[in-house]
């Protein structure tokens, strides 16, 4: 068992710890990254059960680190929750290989229903 | 000088301009010394040349002295040897023409004969300059005391005048010549007793085998002495009896190119009178060689010459007594288009004529089996039908015992002659027909004396009076304008040389009325058998109207291609089926439009490869339809950079309906275009930019309310309550705005689910009254109706419409939303009670950023995006939406939804 089963990459810090929090009060344990760099360091060491991540990063996409990460044996099983508030940006992230999408800004109960999903889904 | 007048003789004290000329000049400084040493011979010969009338000179002494009178004192002219030549040596006297009379006097001195010249040219110098002098003129010797001829005496008259008058008429003859010239019958004219050959046309010439200029001017025994030995008994009776001649089939043996040739005449020969005298006779011949040996053949020979008749060109038939045709050459044959010689043989003749033709026919036969021969010409249809025409000799054949019991029948196929004479004829009566019903005057310009023939109405056009005489070329072209003249003289001359037609348009000023006429000029010129002009006729037309119409056309014309290139836009019409036929200026500085090499350009080449596509179907569809064409799309610019236009194009319609043209402009909205997109882009990144603080906001607010829930705390519940519904109305209207970015860049999508639309209309009509406090909303529930469509969207109409009805109703009013099937449409309805709309707005309301204002200019908030929104999403379904409303009452919405998605639009 991780430490932290769920993974957090979001630039906007305000809004990571809001994600933080919103999810630790439904008693998820959430390790939230700033940087890209940071993020990829954690992973060579840990493996979550899932990763949320924002599409619009700065200096970054998160299509892209999706793709990577569907790519990689080592990390091909972690689903991946992606977020965005760009009107049109559904569709591309779960053709990215994203197994679940949420629109900004996002209803609470919404969001940790999809998340509760994600790590049922995985435990069976 | 009493005395000495005294001893004057007698012929020298008159009142003569020479007598007194004589006498005053001072001859002792002459050789001949004082006229009282002067010889009585002289005196004699001066006597009779003073007083005579008649013009007189003499020549005299070794010097060749001059003397003359009174009588040949005109013939000198003014400012010339009068008087100075009186009394000076010959040779000094007449200097200029010494060379021609010396030898003359020298003849006169030594032979003691005199000399007879007639019409004799001796240009003197007279009246100021060297002019051409006929004279006629005898010179005859004189004797001196010793017997010897000492002078020469000269009587003269001066002829130029008529010299000139008759050289005139013989241009006069010159024109009757060249009517002669194409008779099919030989003509030649003799004149005098010794036969001169005066006048001679061409078809004699070509049986003569001779030049005219070989022969005009000769006597006939000089050019022809064997015709001569034979005419001239003829002419001679002609001349002596004044009588006309008439001889049939004539023998004559003549020179022709080196060969000795007898051929057959028949021959007429007409006296030529002048002034009751016969001084000439015209003789005027056929050559009937041909039918001539054809019959003597026939005649020598019962059997008769074979070749002969086959090889003859003409129809040759020989009949018997009865007029029974018993003969027929295979020429014949083959003119008559007669297949088989057994289709006429035993025919009657006449039988083989039409009707009209019968009686003559028959008559001629009847001749001549009386021995007369007759040439006749008549009409015929051949056997197939071919019309000719055809000129007939009948001869009778007489046999060996100079009776007559066959008839031989020649016919030769004339129709193209006769066409042409016929289509002559007809052209005259044409050409008269048409220039009288048309505004045409007609002239005839004759070359060798430049005189105009005007018809009436071309003096009219050209400003003179109908019953003006003697016009000539001056008078056409002294009032033609100087800008045009030499161009009109051009064209003469360039029609004669070119032998080409003569075409002209030129203006003039009338000399009655000084106004200026445009005209238009035709002609030919005809030409006589030597090739020379004789006259240039044609027609001329006054075109100042159709002149004007074009100039005006042409102005209106420049107006209007002034008035396009000053546009901004780029303008142009096409032909009904869309070929570029005009363009302003404006279209070559913008477009990178090459053009093609009659001047137009297409589309294709200049319109962006995105847009092209979709251009020109829609420009093809509009061309088969005649719908209007409205097109957004890039233009090519001339250094290759792609600006937006708005090309619009209409179809101009005839009176019948029929699209004669069409008319476009492309507008340049490359920098309305850009703003758009700069907006669109500014929107899209502001909302998303919006969006993300917003997502905190909201996610932190319930994680607040999730705390105050768990702490009772009722009072923080209710704020952040109030606070999440604003952030969702915040999040609601830059969903909006995102929206309409997305629906103006085409970026809308639409999915498809099933789903039952009552339950969707109840659900969202629930969900928001529980917002709308103050608003009692009511829906009437219908029968399930399912349908195909985007259920957010569809969510996001409802939504649209009742919080419009909402934002525009007074608290407490109803809001109605009802759902009804009707056919395979679903319409959904949302009525309010609230302020209305305006007719002339309601047009406006689905336009985005559009905002109705309401009283006191009061505005409502929200960006005036929703009801466009709505529409786009309606639209985007393949349904419709309806509004009804009425100021201060309350409007109806009504959107009608296809229950199964059609193609989107």
């Amino acid at each position: 068992m991780q430490a932290y089963p769920i993974v957090l990459l979001e630039d906007d810090e305000d809004l990571g710890q809001m994600v933080v929090m919103m999810l630790s009060m439904k008693g998820h344990s959430v390790l939230p990254f700033l940087q890209i760099e940071d993020f990829w360091g954690h992973l060579e060491q840990n493996i979550p059960q899932l990763i949320i991540t924002d599409m619009l990063l700065s200096g970054a996409d998160g299509r892209e680190i999706c793709k990577e990460l569907k790519a990689a044996e080592k990390t091909k099983d972690i689903k991946v929750l992606m977020m965005s508030a760009h009107p049109d940006a559904e569709a591309s992230c779960l053709d990215a290989g994203a197994s679940a999408f949420v629109h900004k800004p996002f209803d609470m109960k919404y969001f940790v229903g999809k998340v509760n999903d994600l790590l049922d889904s995985q435990d069976l | 000088m009493i005395q000495s007048k005294t001893s004057l003789p007698a012929f020298l004290q008159g009142n003569e301009e020479m007598a007194r000329l004589i006498r005053e000049k001072d001859w002792a400084a002459t050789s001949l010394g004082p006229i009282e040493s002067w010889p009585n011979s002289l005196l004699t010969v001066l006597g009779i040349i003073v007083k005579s009338k008649f013009p007189m000179f003499l020549f005299w002494g070794p010097e060749l002295v001059g003397f003359y009178n009174d009588g040949y004192r005109p013939s000198l002219g003014n400012n010339g040897k009068h008087p100075s030549i009186l009394g000076m040596p010959g040779q000094e006297a007449w200097h200029e023409i010494w060379h021609i009379i010396k030898p003359l006097i020298d003849k006169v001195l030594t032979e003691e004969v005199a000399t007879w010249h007639e019409d004799e040219l001796v240009p003197i110098y007279r009246n100021g300059q060297l002019e051409d002098v006929y004279w006629t003129f005898s010179y005859s010797p004189v004797y001196n005391e010793s017997g010897k001829p000492h002078g020469v005496f000269v009587t003269v008259t001066e002829t130029t005048q008529k010299v000139f008058t008759q050289k005139k008429l013989a241009l006069t003859g010159e024109n009757l010549k060249n009517l002669f010239s194409q008779t099919p019958v030989g003509i030649i004219v003799y004149k005098g007793p010794s036969s001169i050959i005066e006048l001679i046309n061409s078809t004699a010439l070509e049986i003569w085998g001779k030049q005219e200029a070989d022969l005009i001017g000769k006597p006939l025994f000089e050019v022809s002495p064997e015709i001569n030995q034979q005419i001239e008994p003829l002419l001679a009776q002609v001349m002596q009896n004044g009588e006309p001649l008439t001889i049939n089939e004539l023998e004559v043996p003549y020179q022709k190119a080196g060969e000795l040739v007898t051929a057959y005449f028949d021959l007429v020969f007409r006296p030529i009178e002048e002034e009751g005298q016969t001084t000439g006779v015209m003789a005027v011949f056929t050559d009937v060689t041909r039918s001539v040996l054809t019959r003597k053949a026939i005649e020598q020979n019962e059997q008769f010459s074979h070749s002969v008749l086959e090889s003859n060109p003409d129809c040759l038939k020989v009949l018997n007594d009865k007029g029974i045709v018993t003969y027929i050459n295979k020429n014949g044959l083959h003119i008559k288009e007669i297949d088989h010689i057994e289709d006429i043989k035993g025919k009657y003749w006449w039988d083989l004529w039409g009707t009209t033709a019968k009686a003559t026919i028959k008559a001629a036969f009847e001749k001549a089996l009386q021995g007369e021969r007759t040439s006749l010409q008549d009409f015929c249809i051949t056997p197939k039908g071919t019309p000719k025409w055809w000129d007939v000799s009948v001869s009778p054949l007489i046999n060996i015992n100079g009776a007559i019991n066959q008839v031989i029948a020649v016919s030769r196929d004339i129709t193209a002659v006769k066409k042409s004479q016929e289509d002559s004829l007809k052209m005259a009566q044409y050409l008269k027909l048409a220039t009288e019903s048309a505004e045409v005057g007609t002239w005839t310009l004759h070359m060798h004396n430049m005189d105009l023939e005007w018809s009436g109405l071309h003096k009219k056009m050209w400003g003179y009076s109908s019953d003006s005489d003697n016009l000539t070329y001056e008078d056409w072209h002294k009032i033609i304008l100087p800008g045009d003249k030499e161009k009109a003289f051009e064209k003469v001359k360039e029609a004669l040389e070119n032998r080409t037609l003569y075409e002209s348009v030129y203006r003039i000023q009338r000399p009655n009325d000084q106004v200026i006429r445009w005209i238009k000029s035709l002609g030919q010129y005809y030409y006589n058998d030597k090739g020379e002009p004789i006259i240039l006729t044609g027609v001329s037309i006054d075109i100042t109207k159709e002149r004007l119409a074009e100039q005006q056309l042409m102005e209106s014309e420049t107006d209007l291609r002034t008035m396009a290139n000053s546009m901004p836009q780029l303008v142009w019409s096409t032909a009904p089926d869309g070929k570029i036929i005009f363009y302003n200026d404006r279209v070559n500085v913008y477009s990178g439009a090459t053009q093609l090499p009659d001047g137009s350009w297409t589309w294709d080449a200049v319109v962006h490869p995105d847009e092209s596509e979709d251009f020109a179907l829609g420009w093809k569809k509009c061309l088969q339809t005649g719908e209007d064409f409205v097109k957004e799309h890039r233009l090519k610019m001339q250094n290759g950079d792609y600006r937006w236009m708005l090309t619009i194009c209409y179809a101009n319609r005839d009176k019948d309906g029929a699209i004669n043209k069409w008319y476009g402009s492309s507008t340049d909205i490359h920098e309305l275009k850009m703003h758009e997109k700069r907006k669109d882009e500014f929107i899209k990144m502001a909302s998303h930019e919006l969006k993300t603080p917003i997502t905190s906001i909201k996610g932190y607010l319930q994680i607040l309310q999730q705390k105050m829930q768990e702490e009772k705390d009722l009072v923080c519940q209710q704020i952040l309550t109030t606070l999440d519904r604003q952030v969702s109305k915040l999040t609601k209207l830059i969903s909006d705005l995102l929206d309409v970015t997305r629906i103006e860049s085409g970026g809308m999508v639409v999915m498809s689910d099933s789903f039952s639309l009552n339950e969707l209309v109840k659900e969202t009509v629930s969900d928001l009254q529980t917002i709308a406090k103050n608003h009692r909303l009511s829906f009437e529930e219908s029968d399930s109706i399912e349908i195909v469509a985007d259920k957010e969207r569809i969510t996001q109409v409802l939504i649209n419409l009742i919080t419009n009805a909402i934002k525009y109703s007074p608290p407490k009013t109803p809001i109605t939303v009802s759902l009804a099937k009707q056919k395979d449409e679903a319409v959904l309805s949302v009525e309010d009670a609230g302020i209305g709309i305006d007719k002339a707005e309601q047009k406006r309301i689905f336009e985005n950023f559009y905002r109705v204002s309401g009283k006191d200019e009061q505005t409502y908030p929200g960006f005036g995006i929703g009801l466009f929104i709505v529409k786009e999403i309606v639209t985007h379904h393949g349904g419709k939406i309806e509004v009804e409303s009425e100021k201060n009452k309350g409007s109806i919405f009504r959107v009608r939804l296809p229950l199964v998605q059609k193609d989107k639009s």
